[in-house]
């Protein structure tokens, strides 16, 4: 059985990546490439998205496997 | 039942009890499915494999595809090739662009993979007595039919005497194992991140917090007339320089547009990285004169409506960012470089919030974590912005460019996995049952030829050693100045090269 709590803070991390990804595209951009280039600013917005998902993951590891002496697969 | 058997890797080092079989090594320390008053139960190893693919596809693919394509319209990546070009031509250039890079690393990936995937785990060996051999132990039934540690008797003599009945063999031995490909293309990508990460991480956690003071001690004030005066002459003669640069720039393109033709392959390329050399020198001019022009315009016409909060946040921020950045100096120097550390210093820290509050610990090891990848991006464009080797792509409100966003995600995206590799080796005793501790600071540690350069600390001495030169270097020149100099010998220059 998975961890509610966990969950609900992947849920949340993920919405809020991607939140404050969305506002740095759309704060940032330059007034030319507004409504247009929507290819790549998806691809800005989930990159940016999966680069604080690998930094954060690992503090999600930590607390999967706090608690935890040994190996718990077996 | 048959042989007990459990693998344990704490400081870079794996305990095999008994006698395991091989493929013990390959099971995953994760948790899933199992008890959550233990573990979370989340598959780590899927999340992170998901991540390890992610990763290169973004890098190799999707960001040089929509670079190829959108560059084409600004002219410098792919310079001459993309005026008047049509949206259908463009596709085809920008796919052909991307084939090759999809093409060159694709065959990199698959060579490496092929001939460098094994890795070489030491390992102790323990053999215990038979598991028949133990001791017998009753347990006490309750009435609830559920089964509780505490049923069970106390651990006595017999027990010792078991466990010293264990021989351990004194030398270690070598497990030769093949690792499976997203967790080699993890390893491939961190150590090309690596290169990155080592140059920009290094500078940027020296000029964060040092850009983050000055930015209050720069903060804007009120300007006497004389002052004023002075400031706005200075600022106008710039830009009338930068104007007259632009226009010498425009002439030299077309002229050179038109001798390209006639040169040799060599000549052409020199040429053209001369006059690429000459862009960035522009943009870089240009760049500065609209900050100082941004900052005179705060101390004057916008001077009533500048937010006074924003130089105290840089300040709070700077503080802060200056005490992270001194806390992973002493990490490394203190834990990361001695063997056996001195002290486990940041890993004490977080173990002490898992007394009180679990959260706490969990939200430091993502702040730091994160804090380094931040200083990436501010080191590469700090690099950029002092040296000349590649365009400046600054992240500005409301006027970044979407090729400046593709590059900072790109560098991000490469710095990600030497970030994740460098906090797991960091917080190594605080992640000790972590999955990607396994995965960075094991099976990856051990690598045929990559291994050798974390192993022998090779990055983390360099990180230090830019770190502590960047320093120095801050310390004599702290202002990012292109100043009226370097536009005048620039117009100069050019203003010889286009009569010549």
């Amino acid at each position: 059985m998975v961890d509610i709590f966990l969950i609900c803070v992947i849920v949340v991390g993920f919405f809020l990546l991607a939140v404050i990804g969305l506002y740095l595209v759309v704060k940032y951009q330059h007034p030319d490439d507004k409504n247009d280039a929507y290819i790549p600013k998806l691809v800005v917005l989930l990159g940016f998205v999966l680069a604080g998902g690998t930094v954060f993951l690992l503090p999600l590891d930590v607390a999967n496997n706090s608690n935890f002496a040994g190996e718990c697969t077996r | 039942m048959g042989v007990l058997s459990f693998v344990i890797c704490k400081n870079n080092q794996c305990l095999i009890f008994c006698t395991p079989p091989l493929k013990s090594l390959n099971r995953t320390t994760g948790c899933e499915g199992f008890n959550t008053a233990v573990c979370g139960g989340l598959n780590m190893v899927l999340f992170w494999d998901i991540i390890y693919w992610l990763i290169p596809a973004w890098v190799f693919i999707l960001i040089p595809f929509c670079i190829f394509y959108y560059e084409a319209d600004d002219g410098m990546l792919m310079a001459g090739t993309s005026v008047g070009a049509k949206p259908k031509s463009k596709l085809k250039e920008a796919l052909c662009y991307e084939s090759f890079v999809v093409v060159i690393f694709g065959l990199i990936f698959a060579m490496t993979y092929l001939f460098l995937n094994t890795t070489s785990i030491p390992v102790r060996d323990w053999t215990g007595p038979d598991f028949a051999a133990g001791p017998l132990y009753a347990i006490t039934e309750e009435n609830n039919s559920t089964f509780s540690a505490s049923q069970l008797q106390n651990m006595g003599d017999e027990d010792s005497a078991i466990l010293n009945a264990n021989t351990v063999n004194p030398e270690l031995s070598t497990m030769e194992l093949s690792i499976n490909p997203a967790t080699f293309y993890a390893g491939l990508m961190a150590w090309l991140g690596w290169f990155l990460f080592a140059c920009f991480g290094g500078i940027g956690m020296a000029a964060l917090p040092l850009d983050l003071i000055l930015a209050f001690v720069n903060r804007p004030h009120h300007m006497d007339a004389v002052e004023f005066a002075e400031a706005q002459r200075s600022l106008r003669d710039r830009v009338n320089e930068l104007v007259n640069v632009g226009e010498l720039l425009k002439i030299e393109q077309e002229e050179n547009a038109q001798k390209y033709e006639k040169m040799g392959w060599r000549e052409r390329r020199k040429a053209m990285a001369e006059e690429k050399k000459t862009w960035i020198k522009f943009k870089q001019a240009v760049y500065l004169m609209e900050e100082d022009a941004e900052d005179f315009a705060n101390c004057t016409a916008n001077y009533r409506n500048y937010n006074p909060l924003i130089p105290i946040f840089s300040l709070l921020g700077g503080i802060l960012a200056l005490l992270i950045s001194l806390c992973w100096v002493l990490q490394i120097i203190l834990y990361m470089l001695p063997t056996p550390p001195v002290t486990p210093f940041l890993n004490e820290y977080f173990r002490w919030f898992e007394t009180w509050f679990n959260l706490f610990g969990v939200l430091s090891v993502a702040i730091f974590s994160f804090y380094l990848l931040i200083c990436a991006v501010k080191g590469c464009f700090k690099f950029g912005l002092r040296f000349l080797f590649f365009q400046v792509h600054p992240m500005k409100l409301n006027k970044t460019y979407m090729s400046s966003f593709l590059f900072n995600i790109g560098l991000v995206l490469l710095c990600a996995l030497p970030v994740v590799q460098f906090s797991a080796s960091a917080f190594q005793d605080y992640a000790r049952y972590t999955t990607v501790n396994q995965t960075f600071n094991v099976q990856l540690y051990y690598l045929k030829f990559f291994g050798w350069f974390w192993r022998s600390k090779v990055f983390e001495y360099a990180l230090l050693v830019i770190l502590l030169l960047t320093c120095i270097y801050l310390g004599c020149k702290p202002k990012d100045t292109s100043g009226g100099k370097d536009s005048i010998s620039l117009r100069d220059r050019l203003r010889a090269r286009v009569s010549g």
